[in-house]
């Protein structure tokens, strides 16, 4: 661990040396270049420790489980299953840009990743529960794929579930047509099969890191 | 009726003409039902909107080049497969995301509008029917001026 972190400590000050203006014109930016190409060798050749294209939570994080009925009449659990990671987003169904971006691009993760990723638990959780019933959030979810799970649990469930992960959302003011919007925490949490978050991947990251992580960690 | 490409975007004029004019072209409308040709100075681009069920929201993503010598405002937007459709931003802070709508665009001469996911997008308010792919979806974009431009766009996957 400690050996990882003076990795980062020296990539983070290649990184910021950067920016400064002025600092030698190009031949200082190659020297950066070459003591950045050389961490990365260092790392490279260190190896052993996994490393993730999302954004890494070290140590990972323990989140609880919840349980959310489903259409089914069945109960959706998040407790972990030993050989099944979970991907978790949290977002609305009148959510036209973000929410259906970041499912589309959990397909595409999805697809690339071929049969292994069956093993991967596709979780959509509604923050917008008044709107979003169990039967909408499910639909909403297979429209991306048949696999994915989509869940609106109670109030107390929902405001329980997001403060575990970390998550806000807020209710915004829209136009007469649009009633109300949601502002929410746009990223998607990558848990582990122990039930720990290890990765978290912001919007826009894009499915191709999602998708060589799902394939590292499998 | 001429053939256009795929990808072209028939283009209506309306509004601010004279009455003389209006007459001429509603009498032209009549007669033949051809659309007119892009009066306006925008070309549009990449037209599409995303796969949705019925009573849900969609967006619409395209982009729009202002080849004119002057600056064009859009100030409304409308689709004949949702109820209401508005012109949404997606902004992002901290981690956090929210829309902003924006009422009134104005595409400066000889510039771009590009509305890609993430960004950009004509939001669809309560779709009216399933959007399947395949399928196409005409947008109306009002200037300000009172002209109008016409937009089909292709649905595509989610």
């Amino acid at each position: 661990m400690k050996r990882k972190t003076r990795q980062r400590d020296a990539i983070r000050q290649v990184f910021e040396a950067a920016p400064r203006p002025l600092a030698g014109g190009p031949s200082g930016d190659l020297r950066r270049l070459v003591g950045l190409l050389g961490v990365l060798v260092v790392m490279t050749a260190c190896g052993g420790e996994r490393q993730l294209h999302g954004v890494m939570v070290e140590p990972p994080r323990d989140v609880a489980s919840f349980a959310f009925a489903q259409p089914t009449g069945d109960s959706l659990r998040t407790a972990p299953i030993a050989g099944r990671p979970m991907l978790v987003f949290f977002g609305y169904t009148h959510c036209p840009d973000v929410c259906p971006t970041t499912l589309a691009d959990w397909k595409r993760a999805k697809q690339k990743v071929g049969a292994d990723a069956a093993k991967v638990r596709f979780v959509f959780v509604t923050v917008d529960p008044e709107r979003d019933t169990p039967q909408i959030a499910d639909a909403y979810a297979k429209q991306f794929d048949p696999s994915f799970v989509g869940v609106s649990g109670d109030a107390a469930t929902t405001a329980a579930i997001m403060a575990s992960f970390g998550v806000t959302a807020a209710k915004e003011t829209g136009t007469a047509a649009s009633n109300y919007l949601v502002s929410h925490s746009a990223q998607a949490f990558l848990v582990d099969d122990r039930g720990r978050v290890i990765a978290m991947y912001p919007f826009g990251i894009g499915w191709d890191a999602l998708a060589a992580d799902l394939e590292s960690i499998l | 009726m001429r053939l256009l490409p795929p990808g072209t975007r028939r283009v209506r004029t309306r509004g601010v003409w004279p009455l003389g004019g209006i007459a001429v072209v509603a009498a032209t409308a009549v007669a033949c039902a051809a659309p007119q040709e892009n009066h306006t100075p925008l070309q549009v681009r990449d037209a599409w909107v995303r796969a949705a069920d019925s009573g849900a929201t969609g967006a619409a993503y395209l982009t729009l080049a202002n080849g004119d010598t002057a600056d064009i405002a859009i100030t409304g937007w409308s689709s004949s497969a949702a109820v209401a459709a508005e012109l949404h931003e997606t902004m992002q802070h901290q981690g956090m995301v929210h829309m902003s709508a924006r009422p009134a665009i104005v595409i400066a001469r000889d510039s771009t509008l590009t509305m890609i996911p993430g960004g950009l997008h004509v939001m669809l308010i309560e779709l009216r029917r399933a959007l399947v792919v395949g399928d196409t979806v005409s947008l109306i974009a009002t200037f300000a001026d009172g002209r109008t431009l016409d937009v089909r766009a292709p649905v595509r996957a989610p």
